[in-house]
């Protein structure tokens, strides 16, 4: 197999021959993640109504105890879903609490991850992991169409209690509507990951392939919207040592 | 680059003691019922004006774990998943902590379930 063209109109995609000499695309290349230790965190802040909410997520080596959450999503009526696990061999858990319209819908066991890469998805009130459907929330639990309307505030990775844990966030997409079966399992690709199929409705979009300065702030960046994640918990320096410092110890290679 | 943890007792903290750079990024703990100041910093930014300065997370993590208040303030069961929540009154390690758990516990069960956590 060789390297024929680098195809800049596909967006720079490196395409490859096959022993048939066909071009076909070469693996996707998640590049980086964000590291989350120490108490160091991200997080963005929104102020956007939603006419749908979904979104896709890619992570690695998510080790906590006692359900503290890696990923924590926030909406204006207090609304707050988050992923957990209590240990890095045990099952993710997906939570929708704190709604003044329905019950906690809590626990939903996502599937037990290894530090292995895995993927978890959110559409239509479905829960996906791997890229297979796992969960499908009732009526009853909550109301199709929930988050149309609704205002979302905040977008929270990572760990901000308890030193002693650690994750990795490879890349994340938000969506502005849902997205369907066909779109998760594009991107999910059997854990090769891909572009998004469709890119309309992309709320963010989070590569975390390096940090940078912001103002005042060190983040890494929403490559699609402006709503970039703010690193908190960085040692108190210098923007520069910061900003050196989170690039030499927060944003590893993903795979 | 490095970084360290240093703290010093609350009453004993004046901030011009420090560099301008992180003079204001102290943050308050409460640690076996005393204030202390905490600073996260580069390694350079640490003087003679620190109770003690940890080399690493985890160390400051035990000396916190040393100063738990472990009262007991609330405790839930989850008897599908078999275990029991336990929340503390300790403001940075409140939980709710998990435990396995497949009946309910006696006050002391749950006593000595956070004394074994906790040690």
């Amino acid at each position: 197999m060789k390297l024929i063209k680098q195809n800049d109109s596909a967006g720079g995609l490196i395409f490859k021959q096959n022993q048939n000499g066909k071009a076909m695309k070469q693996n996707y290349n998640f590049g980086r993640g964000f590291n989350s230790n120490n108490n160091i965190y991200s997080e963005a802040e929104l102020d956007t109504v939603l006419d749908g909410f979904s979104f896709i997520i890619f992570g690695k080596n998510w080790y906590s105890s006692d359900l503290i959450p890696f990923l924590v999503i926030e909406f204006s009526n207090g609304t707050r879903i988050d992923i957990s696990s209590r240990g890095i061999t045990d099952s993710l858990r997906l939570k929708i609490t704190n709604s003044p319209d329905f019950p906690n819908i809590d626990a939903i066991g996502l599937g037990k991850h290894t530090n292995a890469i895995f993927s978890v998805a959110f559409s239509n009130n479905r829960i996906y992991y791997n890229g297979t459907l796992i969960h499908t929330l009732t009526e009853s639990q909550i109301p199709a169409n929930y988050f149309s309307g609704k205002i979302i505030t905040k977008i929270r990775i990572g760990i901000t209690s308890d030193a002693t844990r650690f994750m990795t966030m490879g890349e994340s997409t938000f969506f502005n509507r849902e997205i369907s079966q066909t779109e998760i399992s594009y991107m999910h690709n059997n854990l090769l990951g891909n572009e998004p199929l469709n890119s309309v409705g992309i709320l963010s979009r989070y590569l975390a392939n390096n940090a940078a300065v912001n103002g005042t702030d060190i983040v890494y960046e929403d490559v699609v919207g402006t709503h970039h994640q703010k690193i908190i918990g960085l040692p108190a320096g210098t923007i520069q040592e910061q900003l050196d410092y989170a690039n030499s110890n927060h944003f590893p290679k993903f795979i | 680059m490095v970084a360290k943890i240093g703290i010093i007792k609350a009453v004993n903290f004046n901030p011009e003691n420090y560099s301008e750079v992180v003079r204001d990024s102290f943050t308050n703990v409460i640690q076996g019922g005393e204030d202390y100041k905490v600073l996260t910093a580069f390694e350079h930014y640490f003087n003679d004006h620190f109770d003690h300065v940890f080399d690493t997370q985890e160390g400051y993590q035990e000396w916190l774990e040393k100063g738990v208040n472990k009262t007991i303030t609330n405790v839930k069961y989850d008897w599908n998943n078999e275990k029991a929540y336990i929340t503390i009154a300790d403001t940075n390690f409140p939980g709710p902590h998990e435990f396995d758990c497949t009946t309910t516990w006696t006050d002391q069960d749950c006593i000595d379930a956070i004394n074994n956590k906790f040690k």
